[in-house]
């Protein structure tokens, strides 16, 4: 009998540490699965058992992994520490209405492809909140609703590359950039619109080089502000862009260059291949420059302004 | 008795062999399906009982045949000597950390179609290695983390790539008879 009980609970013992192993040690892998019906307790490297939540499945992924969405879901709040690439295929919402942490160090690189983010309902500050350094690459995204802004570029000497995505409806600024050093931050934003933010669809403060092409950028309060700071002065290169209807306030216009720090005055836009119509104020500079490749349309603004220099053609 | 055991033995003989014949010798069909909760073990000529592995998948797609990905999965390293196309549709990341070789004759033919490549986790060298001759064609796909992308290393051979984002190797496409490899 006692023999008995022992081989019983020897057996027990044995399922439980067989059971631990299953869950904790599998196999090395590039991937982990996420759905909106998995389990965070899960083995979510095998495609049967995903993980429910992106921390969960963000904690799951190995450095330099990838977190492959199955299906549908809402997959909330992350904070990422690590190179990962996150990965919603065509044909699922991966929804999330609150605030994706990326905190990663110079060599790492974060990727975020196809999620639906809306903090209207939440209220929480910031979408995608980018902040230590390190690039940041976010495609086939849309950023809607938040209560300060849709992404923060916050991470000094980071480089953010941003392409196929909308901005929109955000109580500050569509994407904002100021990396509270005086170190520079880059920007490359292509094949984006940035729609209805109650601030600036882009807003590119401190030492920030940022191009940004192919982009629609209207119903702003200011369609790009480009803004000086005593930590250093944006230099921004707009091509090929429709800025249009940025009219919320008196002071709205299509392009704000702006220093509020003392000299040398050098927030500086260029523009080349661009449509700038129907805003309050086509331009507006102050202690600013905003130089034209000679290639743009400026008209039918309620005040066109004038660009500070034309460039030659070369 | 006797008589009758033996022909239990014999029925049971029988369905062994039925067994066995319908798993190896499926109806010929041009396309095998793939997914990441399949299992190599199975007939992956059915929808219904998808491969696990690209190489098993590999395996049992017929010469100029077609591996259809069904669901999204991490698929392994594979090593393809005959004409087939790896078909990935959107909707579906049908991820690879690990090289996929390609070594075929002078007359064969494969398509890749909608890979998602990362190697940066096991440190592969090589994303795709085409290293003999025939025709690669590699298209929608993402090849990154590798330290040749696409490595196309036999003389004679034709590598076409279209609509790919091939990104933070160490090289991106490497070309020409004799290339070595870029270690990493």
């Amino acid at each position: 009998m006692s023999a008995n009980r022992n081989a019983v609970l020897s057996g027990a013992r044995l399922a439980i540490v067989i059971l631990f192993f299953a869950v904790h040690a599998p196999a090395q892998v590039a991937r982990v699965f996420l759905s909106g019906t998995g389990n965070d307790t899960s083995d979510c490297s095998n495609a049967a058992t995903p993980c429910r939540s992106l921390q969960g499945a963000v904690t799951q992924c190995p450095a330099k992994g990838e977190i492959i969405i199955l299906t549908s879901g809402g997959f909330g709040t992350a904070n990422i520490t690590k190179s990962l690439t996150i990965n919603a295929p065509d044909g699922i919402v991966a929804f999330n209405a609150r605030t994706i942490y990326v905190t990663i160090t110079p060599n790492d690189t974060v990727v975020i492809r196809g999620i639906s983010m809306q903090g209207a309902v939440f209220g929480d500050s910031w979408g995608i909140d980018f902040s230590g350094s390190g690039t940041l690459i976010l495609e086939n995204s849309i950023l809607d609703g938040f209560a300060v802004g849709g992404i923060r570029q916050g991470a000094p000497s980071s480089t953010m590359f941003v392409n196929n995505c909308e901005f929109r409806n955000s109580a500050g600024s569509g994407m904002t950039t100021n990396s509270s050093t005086t170190d520079l931050n880059r920007l490359t934003v292509l094949n984006s619109r940035f729609h209805n933010n109650s601030y600036a669809g882009v807003e590119l403060g401190d030492t920030t080089n940022a191009v940004i092409k192919n982009c629609v950028i209207t119903n702003n309060r200011f369609g790009v502000f480009a803004v000086g700071t005593v930590r250093g002065d944006p230099k921004v290169t707009i091509d090929s862009c429709v800025i249009a209807h940025n009219t919320k306030t008196v002071d709205s216009s299509g392009i704000r260059a702006q220093d509020f720090s003392n000299q040398p005055y050098d927030v500086t836009v260029r523009v080349t291949n661009s449509s700038i119509y129907g805003n309050t104020t086509g331009l507006f500079t102050s202690n600013a420059t905003i130089v034209s490749f000679g290639t743009n349309h400026l008209w039918d603004n309620g005040t066109d302004g004038t660009f500070s220099s034309t460039a030659p053609q070369q | 008795m006797s008589g009758k055991w033996h022909s239990v033995l014999m029925r049971a003989c029988f369905a062994i062999t039925v067994g066995f014949a319908a798993v190896p010798a499926p109806a010929q069909v041009a396309r095998v399906f793939l997914s990441g909760t399949g299992d190599d073990a199975n007939d992956c000529s059915n929808a219904a009982t998808p491969c696990r592995s690209l190489q098993g998948a590999v395996n049992q797609c017929p010469v100029n045949g077609e591996v259809i990905i069904m669901s999204s999965g991490g698929f392994g390293a594979a090593n393809i000597t005959k004409s087939l196309t790896i078909n990935a549709p959107a909707g579906i990341v049908a991820f690879d950390a690990r090289t996929i070789t390609v070594n075929i004759g002078a007359t064969d033919k494969v398509i890749i179609r909608g890979l998602s490549m990362n190697g940066s986790v096991f440190g592969d060298s090589i994303g795709i290695s085409f290293n003999n001759l025939g025709t690669l064609v590699v298209e929608n796909s993402v090849i990154g983390g590798f330290g040749n992308g696409i490595l196309q290393s036999g003389g004679g051979s034709n590598l076409v790539v279209k609509n790919c984002d091939i990104r933070r190797n160490l090289s991106g496409i490497v070309g020409g008879p004799g290339t070595t490899p870029i270690p990493r």
